[in-house]
């Protein structure tokens, strides 16, 4: 068998009229459609279909397999072009296969048109999307700064996630004001007392909080190593699991450093904790055996924040190192403190109090309301 | 679900604008990682030529002013100022 042209040499962007289509080209548009079922569109099936035909071929031949080959050419063109999207514009591959099937209801193009600057134009444009061209002549080179074509896309996420993220992020700003508020005002204190007062503020008052501040010596000797010695010492006796997530939120904020958002002043802490906790084993076991998320999640149990009624809900803590964690934390029925509601159960109410007692507004979460309603319709134990 | 406004970033990650802080005449913005809590950053946005541009903030201490006021903004007190 001859290998086929199966380009279109002369026109460009050619549209198809497929109004008075032959009764072969439906049936050979229709196997092809059947061996490449999530690629190839009716449009670009047809297309193919009457090239075939007009070869020559006939409808019987192709239906019985004889040109599967070619068929297998034309549709691996089809992938090229997705690649091609892929790699010039900032999008998904599904997005790319949309683009390729809203344009081929239209046009008749290949690989080569797809290349071409003006249709390039034309899909950014249409689709109002990023080409990485673009964003390449974007890039200022002034002090290192990048800026980047604000182009918001709109999605459907998961309320409940929105929701933890704006609480992680506030959680971290507390710790950062507080921490730097609480190191100005402990410096300062001319007493043991101005030192013990400060530390029982807890912070929801925006200042740090270690119980075990309280224990600090000679405010003259204060350090980073005593810093970080009684947030050790804290995170290891303290029953309040708030405090591990807070310890493990700053070690994981580390890893956002790339992102131009450090946290300086926390480099000298750190390094003490580092190194103090290299030889903690207490502290460091339990920090592997669990996440800071877990923590969190813990803590709004523990504080009545959200219930464990419901039988669908799945365990955080299956294994037994979990248990024993959970147990030591002083949680009553740990295996029941366990589990984690399902998206479905979360209970608005008592989740907005959450925030709520971490001064966060309740009517942050007004734009959620109506869809984390319909989340917990379900689990109301 | 609901709608959240994301955007993609120079490292190809996609972020969740979490909000929007409009402060000393500038528009900074709180993007987040979906499914990492913790992993977040702050940007600005500019304006040149009828289009808008997101940059990165001039020094640790706008990241600082600009976290706190995000505190501020949804604890619901008054003024923290220092």
């Amino acid at each position: 068998m001859e290998p086929m042209d199966d380009r279109i040499p002369e026109e460009k962007y050619k549209i198809y009229d497929f109004i008075n289509t032959s009764n072969d080209i439906e049936r050979v548009s229709n196997y092809i459609i059947k061996l490449y079922p999530n690629l190839v569109t009716k449009f670009y099936a047809k297309v193919a279909a009457q090239k075939m035909l007009d070869k020559g071929i006939t409808a019987e031949a192709i239906l019985d397999g004889s040109f599967d080959k070619y068929i297998h050419n034309y549709v691996g063109s089809l992938k090229e072009m997705i690649d091609e999207l892929l790699s010039t514009f900032f999008i998904s591959e599904s997005d790319a296969i949309k683009i390729l099937h809203d344009l081929s209801n239209k046009y008749y193009f290949d690989i080569n048109d797809l290349k071409s600057e003006k249709m390039k134009e034309e899909i950014a444009s249409t689709y109002d999307i990023i080409p990485k061209e673009i964003k390449e002549e974007s890039v200022k080179v002034d002090n290192e700064a990048t800026e980047i074509l604000l182009r918001v896309q709109k999605k459907k996420k998961n309320a409940r996630v929105v929701a933890m993220l704006l609480c992680g992020i506030g959680i971290v700003g507390i710790f950062n004001y507080a921490y730097k508020e609480g190191k100005r005002e402990i410096e300062s204190a001319k007493t043991r007392k101005e030192l013990t007062t400060i530390a029982n503020l807890d912070v929801k008052e925006g200042t740090f909080t270690n119980q075990s501040m309280v224990k600090s010596g000679d405010i003259k000797d204060y350090n980073y190593s005593q810093i970080a010695s009684s947030i050790i010492n804290g995170c290891s006796k303290n029953q309040n699991l708030f405090d591990y997530y807070m310890y493990d939120t700053y070690l994981n904020f580390k890893s956002a450093r790339k992102f131009n958002n450090p946290i300086v002043m926390m480099d000298k802490v750190l390094d003490e904790l580092n190194l103090q906790l290299a030889s903690n084993t207490e502290l460091q076991s339990l920090y592997e055996r669990t996440s800071g998320y877990d923590c969190f999640l813990e803590y709004l149990y523990k504080e009545g924040f959200i219930s464990h009624t419901d039988s669908d809900y799945y365990i955080i803590g299956q294994d037994i190192e979990k248990y024993k964690l959970l147990k030591m934390s002083g949680l009553e029925n740990p295996l029941e403190s366990a589990y984690f509601p399902k998206e479905s159960s979360i209970r608005l109410n008592k989740l907005v109090n959450a925030f709520t007692s971490m001064k966060y507004d309740a009517t942050l979460f007004n734009e959620f309301k109506d869809d984390i309603e319909d989340l917990t319709s379900g689990g109301r134990g | 679900m609901i709608d959240v406004n994301t955007i993609t970033l120079e490292n190809n990650q996609e972020y969740i604008i979490v909000d929007a802080i409009e402060l000393n005449n500038n528009k900074y913005l709180i993007l987040a990682k979906e499914n990492t809590i913790g992993d977040f950053c702050i940007r600005k946005v500019i304006s040149k030529e009828g289009k808008e541009y997101i940059v990165k903030l001039d020094s640790n201490e706008e990241f600082d002013i600009i976290l706190k006021e995000f505190v501020r903004k949804h604890s619901g007190k008054g003024d923290k100022n220092e």
